[in-house]
């Protein structure tokens, strides 16, 4: 019983710890970002290497997700005959939901696990501590260049797949089930024309950005406090920071969209 | 070798006083789980002077270099460097003290995604406003003196053991530091280098007048450069003094190295 009640103490004891180191990390990051020098060409690597690197694989999926959703709109809209609504929902849909979320997805698979991992290795490598002891500060040396360069790119990646995934429903709705091109187009330009739909997804975007690099940076840089050691835990870290940043992404947007809708 | 052989018997510790104190240590505690590490460890270094701290593998030399870095705490005692106690500073201070540190880790800890002149390069590039051009010269000139001028554009991983060392030399001593911690700056490398190293830190200090803190494990080689040798042993400095006196402290680790030495140079006939 001693034994059960001293687990659960140590283990809500370092969950607040991480929790606190956690708040910690994000001060500092964010501290990096407003001191001087201002550094322009880390920020664009960063952003090649999240935002622009990335730029197939998030148009490759929106091209899919949206002729899927071109098909399946088409299938049920027509019992209700309305057809000509499908610009308009699919617009919807991708602008709101799947446009932030599934890139936000996308990005954490792609570039979280790589910034998780790369940090890790530092880390365990003592590179960050020679950063340290040079009097680099690691977190505005190379922290909070990853933390703007998402910031910029997740929006733009976002708007990128709304666009791409309504020209995906596009050819499967006009030029395959023989939509009305006029209906569609109307329909999309309608939904856009709604500035709460814009700002909504920009949030979004903006909230799941920071919220990659935060979880994926932080468990990162703190590989050391994995049970596992070494090699073991990198990937433990990396595991870890991709699953829970992916779960905090889908809870956010539920929250969001209860409190902006 | 001769040298301090030939001492008569000198008092144990010797420096009582010694004039002026760069970095000192006091009654530190440290243990990691239920291993004690360190036991009310003491320490004086002066400036200007070369301190080699000297122990058997595990004794607690790095750790100990690291309070001086404030990249590890101790459990107790104070650790001051340069009038400041290292130990709970902020990370402003911390970074204005480490300003002056010139730092090699025993893995040398290169930036493996950086070329070996990104590396020599780098704080100059983030710690100076110095041109391209001026970066270029300090840094060839450096890494020329280390014998490794032909090998910039390969990246630490291609580097053998002894050549990363050499790198991680030539980064610590970029900035001119007022104070070097070397973590056994010389393993890995092949007796002539060694030399070649061991004159260059001689050289440099004459010059630059830097407190230099060396951990090595070349008995007695770094005798030569050094002004005194601190002993760790059994989570404690066991003795600080300059090497010639160093024979006759009365230590017996220190006794059994040196007759080691010894035996191995007479083992094969020399
Ligand atoms: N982070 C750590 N966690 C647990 N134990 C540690 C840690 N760092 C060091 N130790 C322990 O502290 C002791 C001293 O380690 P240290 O690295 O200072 O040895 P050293 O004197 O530098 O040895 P060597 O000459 O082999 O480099 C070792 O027994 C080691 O196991
Ligand atoms: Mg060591």
């Amino acid at each position: 019983m001693i034994k059960f009640l001293q687990n659960t103490g140590r283990f809500g004891l370092n969950h607040l710890e991480e929790h606190g180191q956690w708040g910690i990390f994000m001060m500092r990051s964010m501290r990096g970002v407003f001191t001087p020098p201002y550094k322009v060409f880390p920020v664009v690597r960063e952003v090649k290497t999240i935002g622009f690197d990335s730029l197939t694989i998030i148009c490759f999926t929106a091209v899919f997700t949206g002729m899927v959703l071109g098909l399946q709109g088409y299938a049920s809209l027509k019992k209700f005959g309305s057809e000509g609504a499908l610009g308009f929902g699919v617009a919807i849909t991708l602008f709101t939901e799947l446009g932030p979320v599934l890139s936000a997805l996308l990005l954490i698979g792609r570039a979280g696990s790589s910034m998780c991992a790369e940090i890790g290795i530092m880390r365990n490598s003592q590179q960050i501590d020679a950063l340290e002891c040079m009097a680099i500060d690691p977190f505005a040396y190379f922290i909070s260049p990853k933390l703007i360069a998402s910031l910029i790119s997740f929006p733009i990646l976002g708007f990128l797949f709304t666009l791409v995934g309504i020209g995906g429903a596009y050819i499967s709705g006009v030029m395959i089930l023989g939509i009305n091109p006029g209906a569609f187009t109307d329909g999309v330009i309608r939904a856009m024309a709604d500035e709460r739909l814009v700002r909504m997804c920009t949030i979004k975007c903006l909230v799941f950005g920071y919220m990659m690099v935060s979880i994926c940076a932080f468990k990162g840089y703190s590989v050391y406090r994995q049970q596992t050691k070494g090699s073991m835990a990198v990937s433990h870290a990396t595991t870890d920071a991709v699953v829970f940043s992916s779960v905090m992404v889908l809870l956010w947007d539920y929250l969001l969209t209860s409190l902006l809708l | 070798m001769e040298d301090f052989s030939l001492q008569d018997k000198l008092p144990l510790i010797h420096p009582e006083c010694p004039k002026e104190i760069e970095m000192c240590l006091t009654g530190i505690y440290k243990s990691f789980g239920e291993q004690s590490v360190h036991r009310n460890l003491n320490l004086h270094i002066e400036r200007g002077k070369i301190t080699v701290i000297v122990g058997h593998s595990g004794a607690g030399k790095s750790v100990l270099l690291k309070y001086i870095l404030g990249l590890a705490c101790p459990d107790q005692g104070e650790v001051m460097v340069d009038g400041k106690n290292i130990v709970g500073l902020g990370r402003k201070e911390l970074y204005d003290v480490r300003a002056n540190f010139g730092v090699l880790f025993q893995g040398s800890a290169l930036f493996d995604f950086m070329t070996v002149y990104d590396n020599v390069a780098l704080p100059l590039r983030e710690k100076t406003k110095l041109k391209e051009d001026e970066i270029r010269r300090c840094v060839m000139e450096k890494l020329d003196l280390m014998g490794m001028a032909d090998s910039i554009h390969k990246f630490p991983s291609e580097l053998s053991g002894g050549m990363q060392k050499r790198v991680g030399l030539a980064r610590a001593l970029q900035r001119d530091p007022k104070i070097v911690l070397f973590d056994e700056p010389t393993t890995g490398l092949d007796p002539e280098t060694t030399q070649k190293i061991y004159d260059l830190f001689a050289d440099t200090q004459a010059k630059l007048k830097y407190t230099a803190v060396i951990v090595s494990h070349d008995i007695p080689k770094i005798f030569r450069i050094a002004d005194y040798v601190a002993v760790l042993h059994q989570g404690g400095i066991q003795a600080c003094l300059p090497p010639k006196d160093l024979t006759h402290c009365g230590n017996l680790w220190v006794d059994r190295m040196l007759s080691l030495e010894m035996e191995g140079v007479r083992g094969i006939g020399l």
